[in-house]
């Protein structure tokens, strides 16, 4: 990145308006300087310019004309000439005016000044003597007709010098010339640019020191936001009481954009305090939920049976159940008991929904149908009926818990049962026939109240097996959404007729799992399996012994 | 992959709502939201073509059943249209059959219910 990018937002400005000043008075001095010099030019050109034409004012008209040899004009007259010249030329500044005419190849003098020096030894130019080398712009004078001005140096010094062509009236072309030294002029202009540089500095310290005055007005508060900004984010949004005071300050001193992001920071710095405080709140409820959902389902576990057999001395039946709940806390539920020497109570449950308010109904229906038991209420149908009653009322959520309840007589085989709106179970007949119970559906508890559940009754054989199934296990699903079905349970359960309970809910099991494959357990699975294996040897009545 | 299709349509004063493939739990929300939407816009009176549903599992039917309580609050009519004979069992060994209306067609059910 672009190291200016770096520099700080004063820093970035100052750079700006040093660029700016420099940049003017650089074009100021320049501007100035060429001005300056294009004006003494014009003047040094007028005053050469005068100067050449005052020869003609002194020698006159006739004396060009008069020039055709060495020997044209006496020494004294010429003499004359020289100092009247001399005058003129100090006259007028410059350093020589003169005359010249062409006279065959070569250009020679007709008049001149002369320095003093010149004048007292006599070295001064005499009459018709020949210009040593005339220069382009001499010679071009003559041949073209024009006036020209020449810059040149020689060992004196630097000088300027005009040719002015003229025409004498007998016709004779005459050049008028003029010197004048230079050197003063890279003087003035040395003093000019000088003079320039030190108007064109002070210019720009000026607008440098307002630049950087100004700046600093603007950019002190900025630099203390951030400053505040930088410290409010590193301590957490918990500014230090100084950090504070600053920003506040900021906000009131400055009434500018500056002053409204200081209003905006302390407002927000507030808002992040209120907020963040909220979250962990929050997080911290979630996470006392979560852990009690933990524990809630730990519990629920605990108190769903867990031993199997659970009836170890008992030969009557081979009971096996399990459950695989969804999530922490499941809606499936079932429960056993001996509620007498003789009765085997079977309950299998699912609560619609999940989550929380399902777990609570299915505790809720679990102790109703338990108490109702112990009251010695006998019979499947009337269980569910007063049950249903107890669940119906005030049940705005429409929660609903489907029931299997079953009371079997392990002397005799008989199974009396009734299902509130649960998926029919099987009876799986030791010859290997497997018979859906469909005959008594009735809704599900919670829905309707008062409504009659039917109880049914069947003798089962030794050998028989029923099979309760919660719709976990039919309707789990695969990665492509496709259900297990229960035609595929139906299959696995022909095959395991004669299976141990444990070992043919485990088949079940793992044929769901393999079908589910990796997709989520959308709801809970409950099997619970029971085989009548006929009644207890020691409970056979001793007929001999009655009779006598 | 199961899906499912809703269309909408108005028959004689009753929005007809058809559906079409199978309604599992990841169906559900969005079948209830669309049958929903026509209540809570004012249609009241209601008949579910079942025509071409194949399948319905446990958590749809409680969809129907959350309807058909805010349509009967509503004082609105609901009639469960066409359905076939897998999916009736499904609603009758769950006994909701009682709690609903079934008629053999879309137009029998309008007809019943004027």
């Amino acid at each position: 990145m672009n190291p200016i990018a770096y520099l700080k937002i004063g820093q970035k400005i100052l750079l700006l308006i040093f660029l700016v000043s420099a940049l003017s008075t650089c074009a100021y001095t320049l501007r100035s300087y060429r001005t300056e010099r294009q004006l003494i030019r014009d003047g040094i050109d007028r005053t050469l310019l005068v100067a050449a034409y005052s020869v003609d004012q002194v020698a006159g008209k006739r004396w060009h004309e008069r020039a055709r040899d060495a020997h044209s004009i006496a020494p004294d007259e010429y003499l004359g000439c020289v100092r009247q010249l001399t005058e003129a030329a100090n006259r007028y500044h410059v350093q020589y005016v003169y005359a010249m005419v062409e006279a065959g190849p070569q250009i020679v003098f007709t008049c001149s000044s002369a320095t003093e020096e010149e004048l007292r030894v006599g070295t001064y130019d005499h009459y018709f003597q020949p210009y040593p080398s005339a220069s382009d712009a001499l010679k071009k004078t003559f041949t073209e007709g024009t006036v020209h001005f020449e810059d040149y140096t020689d060992k004196y010094g630097e000088f300027r010098s005009v040719f002015v062509p003229l025409i004498a009236p007998g016709g004779r072309r005459y050049v008028l010339a003029a010197d004048i030294s230079t050197h003063f002029i890279q003087q003035r202009l040395q003093a000019m640019l000088l003079f320039s540089l030190g108007i064109g500095s002070t210019i720009f310290v000026v607008i440098f020191l307002f630049g950087w005055l100004l700046v600093s007005m603007i950019s002190r508060p900025i630099h203390q936001l951030s400053e505040f900004t930088r410290q409010l984010v590193h301590h957490g949004f918990q500014a230090p009481p100084d950090v504070d005071r600053g920003l506040k300050l900021i906000a009131a001193t400055c009434r500018d954009e500056v002053g409204n992001l200081a209003e905006s920071f302390i407002f927000m710095e507030h808002e992040l305090q209120e907020h963040i405080a909220t979250i962990k709140e929050t997080t911290a409820a979630r996470e006392r939920i979560e852990s009690e959902l933990r524990v809630g389902r730990e519990i629920q576990m605990s108190v769903l049976p867990q031993d199997f057999p659970p009836f170890p001395r008992r030969q009557e039946f081979d009971l096996h159940g399990h459950i695989e709940p969804a999530k922490e806390m499941s809606g499936d539920f079932f429960d056993y008991y001996m509620i007498d020497e003789h009765h085997l109570y079977l309950t299998v449950g699912d609560v619609s929904g999940k989550g929380v308010p399902a777990s609570l109904l299915m505790v809720t229906c679990r102790t109703l149908l338990e108490t109702m038991a112990n009251e010695g209420i006998t019979d499947p149908g009337e269980i569910l009926s007063r049950v249903n009653t107890e669940i119906a009322r005030k049940n705005e959520a429409l929660l609903f818990v489907t029931v299997f309840y079953a009371v079997l007589d392990v002397r005799t085989g008989e199974l009396k049962y009734a299902n509130a709106g649960h998926n029919p179970p099987y009876m799986l007949h030791g010859e290997g026939r497997v018979e859906e119970l469909r005959e008594n559906p009735s809704l599900a508890l919670g829905l309707k109240d008062p409504y009659h559940y039917r109880t049914g009754t069947l003798i089962m054989q030794p050998g028989d097996c029923f099979f309760v199934y919660t719709d976990g296990v039919t309707e789990a699903q695969d990665t492509q959404l496709d259900i297990f079905t229960a035609a595929r349970m139906e299959q696995v359960l022909a095959k395991g007729v004669q299976a141990p309970m444990k070992e043919l809910v485990v088949q079940v099991v793992a044929a769901v799992k393999e079908f589910v494959g990796d997709a989520p357990q959308s709801d809970d699975i409950t099997i619970v399996a029971v085989r009548y294996r006929g009644p207890a040897l020691v409970d056979r009545p001793v007929a001999a012994a009655a009779t006598g | 992959m199961e899906t499912m299709e809703v269309t909408d349509s108005k028959q004689a004063g009753f929005v007809v709502m058809r559906l079409v493939g199978t309604i599992n739990a990841p169906q559900a929300p969005e079948l209830q939201a669309k049958l929903m939407a026509q209540v809570d816009s004012g249609e009241h009176r209601m008949v579910i073509d079942f025509t071409e549903l194949k399948y319905v599992s446990s958590a749809g039917l409680r969809v129907f059943l959350h309807v058909a309580r805010s349509l009967h609050r509503a004082q609105g009519k609901l009639g469960m249209a066409s359905l076939q004979e897998y999916v009736y069992d499904v609603f009758h060994l769950a006994g909701f059959a009682e709690l609903f209306e079934f008629f053999p067609s879309v137009a029998e059910a309008i007809t019943a219910l004027q």
